[in-house]
């Protein structure tokens, strides 16, 4: 087949009917944008799931299901079944096989978001995506009691900055009637953005924690509580009874699958210690429904793209049974009759897909820093690459034998019309 | 002096089913370089007839040979090779591609046949300029060439379709109604001026038409109701 001339016959004609392959061209390039698109933010948002946490080899909550202790520890969605014990979490940090342990202490919030209690060392052990670390953006770690750091998201959205006062409430809900007003805390620091759900935490101490709750009875405060000053507080020794969760380095990464099982019958209390990868895995599983439906979606708008390309030939081929008939009359087989029209469909869809491509990744380019400082999808590739070639190139495969329909629908009216030019 | 034969059409039948049979030629011979003048009203066959010489369409028995090649034993390729070597078609209008410009138009025969091309001077320039002489004998200016189809007349892009037919020397032009759109005094030269290029590339011509009042401008005439067994009888 003379492939050049039918490329060659194919692409003047399209361009003869530019307005209407234009449009079908962008629809296709719409469809490859959106599913590309898609594909790349499922991905994305996958990968920035699993990497919310690193770093940490075990998580170690009161006994409850993996998932829920990664959910309240990690992500802060949820309650948490119990505590720990402080005494547990001693024990546990002088281990050999842990390298260190930090508390995790919940229950209270500030304006809807959660406040974690914990130890300074949580801003140098604490990592995500991959192996980044937790910076500053302004400020250093709480160092007085009543210190605070806040993660991006908290400053951007409250307009907080260094030194500001502000005061936590009690409870995980986003509404409180209770409020530790009296203990006023300063921002010392604020921290950069992670797109992880560090950005929406206010950290301050676990001794602060302890500190705001002293004196209370039954979850709630008493007025000897009240009258406690944060200058009294300061010179006290405040060790927490109990604390949410830990999260544990081990010594050696080969130890960590016998830590977890020694941790998950420990003989003093009750407790759950999870790997926050599988952990992580597992969670995603349980939400990858929304990913498949995503998936599926996209797969339409393809589908849909691919059929408006042969709408597109197939109701242009009665006005067209002309052209066919010249075409015929100069000497053009049957198979380049059938070559034409699968080419054109073969191109449209080709350029169509490039475009969705090379679309996509100018939008990746202009959305990649908001992407990565608001969602931290930090896996925004620069260039295309195979897979972005393969898409191309299936598209154009698979448009091309659509475009076998109406291309056999010509050549049998192009036999029936013989050599005559009908309309 | 023998008198070689490049159409013969002998007890040709055809039909689209098994049941019925819309074709019947008995004979119907073309020498070279002779002019015949087949006239065809609608219904009479005539597309049918033009199908089966072009070899589109294949008959249900009896022979057609194009330069003594026997078509009807041809695979549907070998047939549509005969076409591009040894056929130039004209048809009644809107004979060109619109997506193409008028040069591209006339040599296009010449990308589909190898020995057409090679005639017509083998190398692209040579067929190109090949063109140019041929747009230029049919009275069509140079700077026409690399016009968009549209902006020509009628008449013009008749002219341009007798370029198309010529270039490579086929051995038999077929111009089916090629003059119905044009008023008297351009259809008159037109039909000269086909007739003046047949001759210089000693072409044989088979020009169908239901304008009986056009014979006189053909070496012979034949009636294709007449022609046509099945109407006939």
């Amino acid at each position: 087949m003379k492939l050049p001339l039918i490329m060659g016959l194919a692409l003047r004609s399209l361009w003869a009917r530019r307005t209407t392959a234009l449009l079908t061209i962008l629809s296709i390039a719409t469809a490859v944008l959106l599913f590309m698109a898609v594909e790349n933010l499922r991905h994305s948002a996958r990968a920035s799931f699993e990497r919310t946490i690193s770093g940490t080899d075990l998580i170690v909550g009161a006994r409850s299901s993996p998932v829920n202790l990664v959910l309240y520890s990690v992500f802060q969605i949820g309650d948490p079944t119990n505590n720990i014990t402080w005494e547990t979490y001693q024990e546990i940090e002088a281990r050999p096989d842990v390298a260190w342990a930090i508390p995790i202490s919940l229950g209270d919030t500030h304006r809807g978001y959660r406040v974690v209690g914990t130890t300074a060392d949580y801003f140098e052990r604490y990592k995500y995506a991959g192996d980044r670390d937790i910076a500053f953006e302004d400020g250093q770690a709480f160092s007085d009691l009543f210190d605070t750091v806040l993660g991006a998201q908290v400053a951007r959205e409250l307009g907080y900055e260094r030194g500001t006062a502000l005061t936590l409430s009690h409870g995980l809900g986003g509404t409180s009637f209770v409020n530790h007003e009296e203990k006023p805390f300063r921002v010392v620091g604020v921290l950069a953005p992670t797109g992880t759900p560090v950005d929406r935490s206010v950290y301050v101490s676990v001794a602060a924690v302890e500190a705001i709750h002293m004196g209370w009875q039954n979850g709630t405060p008493t007025a000897a509580s009240r009258s406690v000053s944060q200058g009294r507080l300061r010179a006290l020794d405040l060790q927490p009874e109990s604390v949410t969760a830990l999260l544990i380095g081990a010594t050696s990464k080969i130890q960590t699958l016998r830590l977890q099982r020694d941790l998950n019958t420990y003989a003093q209390e009750p407790l759950t210690a999870v790997i926050p990868g599988v952990a992580l895995s597992q969670l995603w599983g349980t939400v990858s429904i929304v990913e498949r439906a995503l998936a599926i979606v996209s797969g339409f708008v393809i589908a849909v793209g691919l059929i408006g390309v042969l709408t597109s030939i197939l109701t242009t081929l009665n006005e067209r049974r002309r052209e066919m008939a010249i075409l015929r009359s100069v000497g053009a087989r049957g198979r380049t009759i059938v070559g034409l029209l699968v080419s054109e469909a073969a191109l449209i869809a080709f350029i169509g897909a490039a475009l969705g491509v090379v679309l996509l990744y100018a939008l990746m380019w202009a959305l990649s820093p908001y992407l990565e400082a608001r969602f931290s999808l930090g896996s925004v590739k620069a260039l295309p690459g195979i897979k972005d070639g393969i898409v191309v190139i299936a598209l154009t495969l698979i448009s091309g034998a659509l475009g076998l329909i109406p291309a056999l629908i010509a050549l049998k009216r192009s036999v029936s019309d013989g050599l005559s030019t009908r309309i | 002096m023998r008198t070689e034969t490049v159409l013969d059409v002998r007890d040709v039948t055809f039909g689209y089913d098994a049941a019925e049979t819309l074709l019947h030629i008995d004979e119907l011979k073309i020498a070279r370089g002779e002019s015949v003048f087949l006239r065809g009203p609608s219904g009479s066959g005539k597309s049918t007839l033009l199908g089966l010489i072009g070899g589109v369409l294949p008959p249900r028995q009896g022979h057609i040979s194009i330069c003594g090649t026997e078509m009807t034993g041809l695979s549907a390729g070998r047939r549509d090779q005969m076409r591009a070597t040894h056929l130039g078609i004209i048809f009644q209008q809107l004979n060109l591609l619109p997506y193409l410009n008028i040069l591209q138009n006339v040599t296009l025969p010449c990308r589909f046949s190898a020995l057409r091309a090679k005639r017509a001077g083998g190398e692209s320039q040579a067929i190109a300029e090949a063109a140019r002489r041929l747009i230029g004998e049919l009275g069509i200016g140079e700077d026409f060439l690399t016009r968009n189809v549209g902006t020509l007349s009628i008449g013009q892009q008749q002219r341009v379709a007798v370029a198309r037919a010529l270039i490579g020397g086929p051995d038999l032009i077929i111009a089916d109604e090629p003059t119905s759109a044009l008023d008297s005094e351009n259809r008159d030269r037109f039909i000269e001026l086909l007739n003046a290029q047949r001759k210089t590339y000693n072409c044989s011509l088979l020009f169908v038409s239901h304008d009986l009042s056009l014979a006189k401008y053909f070496d012979r005439s034949l009636d294709l109701p007449q022609l046509n067994q099945v109407r006939a009888s």
